[in-house]
């Protein structure tokens, strides 16, 4: 029998990841997509970074970051009582920063093409700024959040290197679908790899199978209308 | 109830605006100039979609703006009615939804207010449709719908024509006018139109490089323009500069003619309008001249004149009015009641109907 843990371990954070980019992700792109700053570019690049960076690098960062010497680590670990790194609250915000630019950057790139004089009309309506937001910018930008969201999750579910270094590989607690793969690899117990990797593929064909089933009605909506 | 008074200068990116005027409640006027002169920055400033370097903006004998005072109401306070250019409907609500956005009450309220506009604006049966689905004309009707709704203090139009086929225009700014007929409060519209201007608007704002060149009742500006930029902007196509005058007599190169009164010494310009100027086929008379062209534009038959110093002076008669053939020598008399002196423009002041409490004095 297969230990489903580190699938429901892998979901979890995933999810949990996903909530948290949102809600920092969401401000981030907003300003970026706003901004007149000439310091646009620079933050866009620091944003950017977790795309190109080896896993390992940001791993290694993150851990030296995040442990308990570290800046992040030290606080949380005086704060809780207990340290940051190899655990599910560590691989969280690890995560967040491997897939920060997933959901930041179909986000900005969404409030960028947002008609603007719509949020103005808004405005002049006398509506305030968090109905402003709900009830005209979401609705105009929730293929944007679609594809934050799908990418995003997607991409948490399947870090590898990141996971490692800062997790390790606790089962229960660190030991995600992927590192679950690779140790039974090593075990030789292909079998098992096996299964793990193709509910995985499985996962996320059907995670993604909406997204572009979504992108392909859209365009032919396009064309019917124009 | 005091209409609006603006007093403001703002910039951006090299662009200054400085405008001080006065615009009455229960009268529409259209802002009128080319692209570049500012006309949509006024609207956005009144609207405090953007805000003010200096000055102040008073409606209604409320303060919405004071850069001074650091004061600058957000849109959301001010209660504007703005349509925009192309309109910005919001295209994944139905018509109802977007009328209703703005009007203040129970979801039962808004709702029975929304299907009173749909029928006042003749959009009846549509209410459920998303405005993307309708025709242009429609998008507009919705627009002011939406702008209107919740009753407010001013109406911004901005360009409400320039998505419009020009066929329709006609008909459009005729329900426009008819809508805009009844409102207590001021409304400013922005185009680039004389046409649209002439047809919807009661007074006329002329602006040029940021600054308004000249404000008045529609017949005033478009019949004594005074400048030549709001000669040009009024659609005034026979202008001659200016070389020397004395007492009534203004003159150039062209020759000269006589004003039925002083000229102002700041005069550079003289404009006249096409369908005023006589042609005269004896010799002496007038203004010499050669006719360049004849053409009839429906109603209209347009003589092209050439005047000896190469200047080009436009004559409009009726279509079945003769005209001498294309190669004339004629003489254009321009008679002196008709001819309007017109400064460089630049240097003349801005009309100032607002006093320091920002009440307005009817010009």
């Amino acid at each position: 029998m297969i230990d489903m843990a580190p699938f429901t371990l892998s979901i979890q954070l995933a999810a949990v990841t996903l909530a948290v980019l949102l809600i920092i992700g969401t401000p981030l792109a907003w300003w970026l997509a706003m901004t007149r700053t000439p310091f646009k570019p620079v933050v866009e690049t620091v944003t950017a970074l977790p795309l190109v960076l080896p896993p390992t690098v940001l791993g290694f960062y993150l851990l030296v970051f995040l442990g308990p010497q570290g800046w992040a680590g030290g606080m949380w670990n005086a704060f809780f009582g207990r340290p940051l790194t190899f655990t599910f609250a560590g691989l969280v915000v690890a995560s967040c920063v491997y897939s920060l630019p997933f959901v930041v950057q179909p986000l900005q790139g969404a409030f960028e093409r947002l008609d603007r004089r719509t949020v103005e009309a808004a405005l002049t309506l006398g509506a305030s700024w968090p109905r402003t937001f709900v009830q005209v910018v979401l609705p105009q930008v929730r293929h944007g959040l679609l594809t934050a969201s799908v990418l995003g999750f997607a991409h948490t579910i399947g870090e590898f290197g990141v996971v490692l270094m800062v997790g390790g590989n606790i089962p229960g607690e660190t030991q995600v679908l992927s590192i679950a793969i690779y140790e039974h690899v090593e075990a030789l117990d292909y079998a098992a790899a096996g299964t793990l990797s193709s509910i995985l593929v499985a996962a996320s064909f059907v995670g993604l199978l909406p997204l572009y089933s979504q992108a392909r009605k859209r365009r032919k909506w396009r064309e019917v209308s124009a | 109830m005091t209409g609006i008074c603006i007093q403001a200068t703002h910039r951006r990116g090299g662009f200054d605006l400085d405008v001080q005027a006065g615009f009455s409640d229960g009268r529409v006027t259209a802002i009128l100039g080319g692209s570049g002169a500012g006309k949509s920055t006024l609207l956005r400033l009144v609207a405090g979609l953007e805000s003010l370097k200096t000055g102040r903006i008073h409606v209604g004998g409320r303060t919405w703006a004071d850069a001074a005072a650091g004061l600058h109401l957000p849109p959301q306070k001010r209660s504007v009615g703005y349509v925009f250019q192309d309109y910005a409907l919001f295209d994944h609500m139905s018509v109802a939804g977007n009328i209703a956005f703005g009007i203040k009450g129970s979801r039962k309220e808004r709702g029975r207010e929304a299907s009173r506009w749909c029928e006042r604006m003749h959009l009846d049966g549509l209410a459920e449709r998303t405005p993307d689905t309708l025709s242009g004309g429609q998008r507009q009707r919705v627009a002011l719908a939406r702008a209107l709704a919740p009753d407010p203090d001013i109406l911004l139009l901005d360009e409400p024509f320039s998505a419009i086929d020009t066929h329709l225009k006609r008909k459009l700014t005729d329900d426009l006018k008819d809508v805009l007929r009844d409102r207590p409060r001021a409304v400013l519209m922005v185009t680039h139109a004389l046409e649209e201007a002439r047809t919807v608007a009661d007074d006329i704002a002329v602006m040029a490089g940021g600054r308004v060149m000249r404000l008045g009742t529609a017949s005033d500006v478009t019949d004594d323009p005074r400048a030549h930029e709001v000669a040009v902007l009024t659609g005034w196509r026979n202008l001659l500069a200016v070389g020397w005058m004395s007492g009534n007599r203004m003159g150039g190169a062209w020759g000269a003619v006589d004003l039925d009164h002083p000229a102002p010494v700041d005069a550079a310009w003289i404009g006249i309008r096409p369908e005023r100027i006589r042609i005269e086929s004896q010799p002496g008379a007038g203004l010499p001249a050669i006719i360049k062209s004849v053409r009839d534009f429906g109603p209209v038959r347009e003589a092209e004149c050439v005047l000896g110093c190469g200047a080009t002076l436009t004559v409009h008669k009726a279509w079945d009015t003769p005209l001498p053939a294309p190669g004339t020598r004629v003489g254009l008399v321009l008679p002196g009641e008709h001819v309007r002196p017109l400064t460089e423009g630049r240097a003349m002041a801005a009309v100032d109907r607002c006093d320091a409490r920002g009440r307005q004095a009817r010009a």
